[in-house]
């Protein structure tokens, strides 16, 4: 039996830097590629490097990137034979993958079946038992919550957490530290998810106050091979969402590595899994490992995991989407690796999004510095969609020259126009607890990271000249003669 | 001039109208974004004539969006009397609600937005007396 069947023109359905990330990997495999957009990224950066691009829709993501049939007529009218979903949008989407392969096109990701039987974490909790990966203890909870459940459910010890069966990205959690809040916490996280993904079941896990929260990295290819490449420490969120993310963890000892990688491989294989994909854990101090869920797509994150092992593995699903067998690959990382996430946000008001313009953006280099950004110098940050802007990586032969190197990268980095996280990022990465490796999920909430100082005299003075000036553009020296780029006054120091 | 740091508040008489070496600005608006030693400045001008004197009567208060986004929900009508803390307006952007609260208890003067409706940062949705 063989598989095998050559690629040559690839649908990348997705935006952003991962868009990029995608065409990068394609262009590199001697893969034509093709883009999509819609009306609010005509001029995105994704756009601008693809062979070709289809115009899906407007704005909004239900009318253009989450639509199926607008994304397989745009594969069908470029003559596509694969698809490229990312990550987010339709990355775990069972009816998405079978409506690509449906249309006699590859899907590169796993099986739908693999993605349905995680992509509900209830069916994904008992599959996973049943394989003998340890799974958080928890409950079910069946229609409108009896007593009887809530014997099962104090049987844990308080605290827990309530979760969406459906759910993801943190919505409609809810932590219980009391018995007397657990009813109507069932109740409001039923309301949450019922909306956010119709379908209102719920259950109730043990909840860990201070875990780690680690994951493994795998890969399957066709012909039954799966292998897991390390793991990822990514236990630096905020509103449970990751904003740093580093490989290997500090964590974890070689002995510790070849249990959670053996446990990740056990779930793979548990549902047939194939393409790259992602085991979640969580970590108590102890060296305890708990299945928290599988991510049936490629990982935010995945540039740690690559930089550490110096591998591509947007190249590797490729080419097991074409039927190839997995290479060798190394069993422990050479590097480590680090990544902070920029996002259009504002860390001084509760991490709020925020959009606009991109009047400036300057990305860093540098030895052991890599970016992977989705925007450009004038780009709208648009409401529509996910505030992050890139992921800025620094590998080091230790973990303390890549931090150092991160440090120094987002220094470097500047984002006028908009208002992002650099400075906080850079703050988190100097605090004791980052430096010394000593995280936990709840670290930010309680981490008191040092105010933002107040602008030195030059920062007022440069204000000033913008402010005061005439609305045509001029720059430091060479006052009012040329427009530059913007229809914005931009200043420089320096010149006569 | 009179400017003030967007972020920290801090506002201060500017004499000099220089960009010094390795240092840039720009102006988006009312805005000037300053990126100056590895650190990213915001900072607005502040009217002479309004700072002390031609403020609203204390008693006013523009509930501003905190975002830019979509009107989720409004919570409450013109009229209404409401307590400090009460969630006014839910704003959402980038699959994260907000809720906009009451600063004080009061009464709603204007509502300005509807449900559904898109707003930009510092569009006023509220007003309370």
């Amino acid at each position: 039996m063989t598989y095998a069947r050559r690629l040559s023109r690839v649908l990348v359905a997705n935006r952003g830097e991962i868009a990029v990330r995608v065409l990068r990997a394609c262009r590199t495999a001697g893969l034509e590629c093709v883009a999509v957009y819609s009306d609010a990224d005509r001029e995105a950066r994704h756009v601008a490097l693809a062979d070709a691009a289809v115009r899906l829709g407007p704005a909004p993501a239900q009318e253009s990137y989450l639509s199926i049939p607008l994304l397989i007529s745009a594969a069908q009218k470029t003559r596509c034979d694969a698809v490229h979903p990312g990550y987010g949008f339709l990355s775990e989407n069972a009816d998405f993958a079978r409506a690509v392969t449906d249309a006699g096109m590859v899907w590169i990701g796993p099986p739908a079946e693999a993605m349905e039987a995680m992509g509900s974490k209830i069916s994904a909790r008992e599959r996973m038992k049943a394989a003998g990966v340890p799974v958080v203890p928890g409950a079910l909870i069946g229609a409108p919550a009896a007593s009887g459940t809530f014997e099962e459910i104090l049987a844990l010890g308080l605290p827990v957490v309530v979760k969406a069966s459906a759910g993801g990205g943190g919505k409609g959690m809810r932590v219980v530290r009391e018995v007397s809040s657990l009813s109507e916490a069932i109740a409001s996280c039923r309301r949450e998810a019922l909306a956010a993904f119709g379908d209102s079941t719920v259950y109730v896990e043990k909840y860990f106050d201070s875990p780690r929260h680690i994951e493994v990295q795998i890969l399957g290819d066709m012909h039954g091979n799966v292998v897991a490449i390390g793991e990822r420490e990514c236990s630096l969120q905020r509103r449970h969402q990751k904003v740093v993310e580093e490989c290997p963890s500090p964590a974890v000892t070689p002995e510790l590595r070849s249990r959670l990688c053996r446990a990740a491989v056990e779930a793979a294989r548990a549902v047939g899994y194939v393409s790259a994909g992602t085991v979640e854990f969580l970590l108590e101090p102890s060296g305890a490992f708990w299945f928290l869920e599988m991510n049936t797509r490629l990982q935010v994150e995945h540039p740690v995991t690559e930089e550490a092992f110096s591998l591509d593995l947007v190249a590797l699903q490729l080419s097991i989407a074409a039927g190839g067998r997995l290479p060798e690959l190394p069993a422990a990382p050479s590097f480590h690796a680090i990544e902070a996430r920029v996002y259009a946000e504002d860390p001084d008001a509760g991490f709020l999004p925020q959009a606009g313009r991109l009047l400036l953006w300057v990305e860093p280099s540098g030895p052991g510095v890599r970016v992977d950004s989705g925007v450009i110098t004038g780009q709208a940050v648009d409401v529509h969609y996910d505030p992050m802007l890139a992921k800025i990586v620094a590998k080091g032969r230790t973990r303390e020259e890549a931090r150092r190197r991160l440090v120094a990268a987002l220094r470097e980095t500047v984002a006028l126009g908009v208002t992002t996280n650099l400075s906080w990022l850079g703050r988190l990465l100097e605090s004791d607890p980052v430096i010394r490796g000593e995280t936990h999920t709840s670290l930010i909430e309680t981490l008191a990271l040092p105010a933002p100082l107040a602008p030195p005299d030059e920062v007022f003075a440069a204000a000033a000249s913008v402010l005061s000036g005439p609305a045509a553009a001029a720059m430091g020296g060479t006052k009012s003669s040329s427009p530059g780029p913007f229809d914005a006054p931009f200043r420089m120091g320096g010149g006569a | 001039m009179r400017l003030r740091d967007l972020r920290t508040g801090e506002e201060r008489e500017v004499a000099g109208k220089d960009v010094a070496p390795g240092t840039m600005a720009l102006r988006a608006g009312n805005v000037a974004w300053v990126s100056h030693r590895g650190e990213t400045y915001r900072l607005s001008a502040v009217p002479r004539f309004s700072s002390r004197t031609a403020r609203r009567p204390e008693d006013t208060h523009s509930l501003e969006a905190p975002m830019p986004g979509r009107i989720l929900g409004v919570r409450t009508a013109a009229g209404a009397t409401v307590k400090k803390g009460d969630t006014l307006v839910l704003v959402e952007a980038m699959k994260m609600e907000h809720a906009v609260r009451a600063p004080k208890d009061g009464t709603v003067a204007r509502v300005l937005v509807n449900e559904g409706q898109m707003v930009g940062l510092g569009d006023v949705l509220v007003e309370m007396e």
